[in-house]
């Protein structure tokens, strides 16, 4: 079954622009110069309820927007979405009660007070009753490994324990569907994979479907059963990841060691980029298609001790990608 | 309109006590800062004192008075205009729905079922009870101190009419303080408009001079204007100024304003809203 449905989706915003200066400033005050900026451009996808999602693209892709439109704290330009059979930006209480939205950058946590209060404020706002709400909280407190800091003033606490009571804030009223806004950002790696860990186990238990935007690969490439990656505000590419890593990369990567010495800088690129050259070892990148025949020319003309063929690593692809994708290239 | 904001209110009465709660807290964190920012208005306060008292000095009669009012007449009123100015939240509030339309901040609300501006209300009511109660401890202990001789109200009429006018007084400045956050929702910087507005509310208001003091062209426009609710009208009620008819006259025509400047608000936040969302918190 469908959770969300999203179709031919636009967002556009005209922002004035001013030329750079005390002349510019002067000038604006007179002749505005309105330009058009399409966050969003007719997208369109659907969204199975229990997926895991991950929108990933370069900044400015569109990816917030697109969560914020499927909130509702954005009205569209052209275009419907239905998200569990509700116009979001209609914002109807029965629809807030369904969704949880973290948002990195702007936390609902009250500073001067725990965390703790921030959650029974929430209890009271989404009526949650008394005994779903301790079992709730108790479960997520273990498995967030945050004990007894939700009862410290949320501005004493470390930005991991703070991004983890964003998440218990967000979740606490059993949301159908969650939204995360780079939900990891900078997170030390233990903390990562502890949320991580969380969600993913929440995922699947739960059978709730989850949307994060992401610029960090790792929460995709441990999360997401499917990515959609927009750029300038198209969807360019729905699937999943490995398929996506096939597609922009059509290459591997192979790590030879010699047995006596390297041999001679043209000996080896004529079999592929070089990338590597040290000690003993070269590393060479080779096309997909052509790895066997490149591995069988060198091991008849040379002496080799070790080999080991890799997949392009995910952050290398991504750059690839990104650098093609990004409006300046 | 207005009437069905109430009934959702009460009806979900636990969120927004919650709210209140909450606040409080926040409040207690910083203790010390709450008590000095009432008492640094007792400065203020004792200079206009001084002033007066100088003025009525130089008065060749000794039951001089001026517009109205005796010596003890005129100290009475700046203390009560100190206390109600305060506990008024039209100043004190406004930053935080600004601020929240500004930084984006709003979409937290959006995204919750919750009535934001009831949010607000809450948030801000939970302040004003122990800061109006506290404002009474420093005022009794400034008057008991410099052993000033207050004017009391003549009747329990006249108090009564004093307490509700103060009550119905906080509500339209709460509502005045939203309506003042509005403009944010189009411009991204509104202080030097409000900064204006500051001195026409504490002109207007009589929070600086009484208005029976201003000239008659000012007095006259401030029968037009709702800021005389804030804080002339109630002080005056209980110096026994304003004559009981008058004063319950006065009072409907202010409960007409607060409705008023209610459904304008409601409306005006709606519009508003409906441009944030437009727009991308």
């Amino acid at each position: 079954m469908s959770v969300i449905e999203v179709n031919h989706l636009s967002k556009s915003y005209r922002l004035h622009r001013k030329e750079p200066g005390l002349k510019g400033s002067i000038k604006s005050l007179f002749q505005r110069h309105y330009e058009e900026i399409i966050a969003v451009h007719n997208i369109s996808f659907y969204v199975e309820e229990g997926e895991f999602l991950g929108l990933i693209g370069p900044n400015g892709a569109g990816k917030t927007t697109t969560l914020k439109l499927l909130s509702g704290i954005l009205h569209p330009t052209h275009g419907e979405a239905h998200v569990l059979g509700f116009t979001p930006w209609q914002r109807s209480e029965d629809f807030l009660r369904c969704i949880g939205f973290v948002m990195a950058q702007k936390g609902q946590l009250w500073w001067d007070i725990p965390p703790l209060d921030t959650f029974l404020l929430n209890k009271e706002v989404y009526g949650i009753p008394a005994n779903e709400f301790d079992r709730q909280l108790d479960e997520m407190v273990t498995m967030l490994e945050i004990g007894d800091r939700i009862a410290v003033q949320a501005r004493k606490l470390s930005f991991g324990e703070r991004m983890k009571c964003e998440i218990i804030a967000s979740l606490l009223h059993n949301p159908d569907i969650i939204f995360l806004d780079e939900p990891t950002i900078g997170l030390d790696i233990v903390s990562q994979k502890q949320i991580w860990d969380f969600l993913k186990r929440y995922n699947r238990q739960y059978r709730k479907t989850i949307i994060l935007t992401s610029h960090y690969l790792g929460d995709v490439k441990k999360l997401c059963d499917r990515v959609i990656m927009i750029s300038q505000g198209e969807i360019a590419y729905d699937g999943a990841l490995s398929t996506l890593i096939h597609r922009y990369a059509p290459f591997k990567t192979l790590t030879i060691h010699f047995a006596d010495g390297v041999p001679t800088r043209e000996a080896i690129e004529s079999h592929g980029e070089l990338l590597e050259s040290l000690g003993d070892r070269v590393v060479l990148r080779v096309n997909r298609e052509d790895t066997e025949t490149a591995i069988m020319a060198i091991a008849s003309k040379f002496e080799i001790y070790n080999l080991l063929v890799e997949e392009p690593q995910i952050e290398d692809v991504m750059v690839n990608i990104f650098a093609n994708l990004s409006p300046q290239a | 309109m207005s009437w069905s904001t109430f009934s959702q209110i009460f009806r979900h009465r636990r969120k927004y006590l919650s709210v209140m709660e909450n606040s409080l807290q926040e409040i207690a964190e910083y203790r010390l800062n709450f008590v000095l920012s009432f008492a640094y208005t007792l400065i203020p306060l004792a200079s206009f004192i001084l002033l007066w008292l100088a003025i009525y000095a130089s008065q060749t009669s000794t039951s001089a008075t001026i517009g109205d009012y005796s010596l003890s007449d005129m100290i009475t009123y700046y203390i009560l205009a100190t206390w109600v100015n305060e506990l008024n939240a039209s100043e004190r509030y406004i930053w935080r729905p600004s601020a929240d339309i500004n930084t984006g901040r709003l979409s937290l609300l959006l995204l919750r079922p919750l009535d934001s501006i009831s949010y607000y209300f809450f948030i801000d009511l939970a302040a004003t009870l122990p800061y109006s109660l506290m404002g009474i401890g420093l005022i009794a202990g400034f008057v008991v101190l410099l052993r000033i001789d207050l004017v009391h109200p003549n009747s329990f009429w006249t108090f009564s009419l004093f307490v509700i006018a103060v009550i119905l007084g906080y509500l339209l400045s709460f509502i005045i303080g939203i309506l003042r956050a509005i403009p944010t929702f189009w411009l991204e910087n509104t202080s030097g408009f409000n900064q204006l507005l500051d001195w026409v509310i504490m002109i207007f208001s009589g929070s600086l001079i009484p208005l029976s003091v201003l000239p008659p062209s000012l007095q006259h426009l401030s029968l037009w204007l709702p800021f005389q609710y804030l804080v002339f009208f109630p002080v005056n009620i209980y110096l026994g100024q304003v004559p009981l008819l008058e004063a319950l006259q006065g009072l409907i025509i202010e409960l007409i304003w607060l409705i008023a400047s209610f459904v304008g608000l409601r409306l005006a936040w709606r519009y508003g809203l409906r441009r944030y969302t437009a727009i991308g918190g």
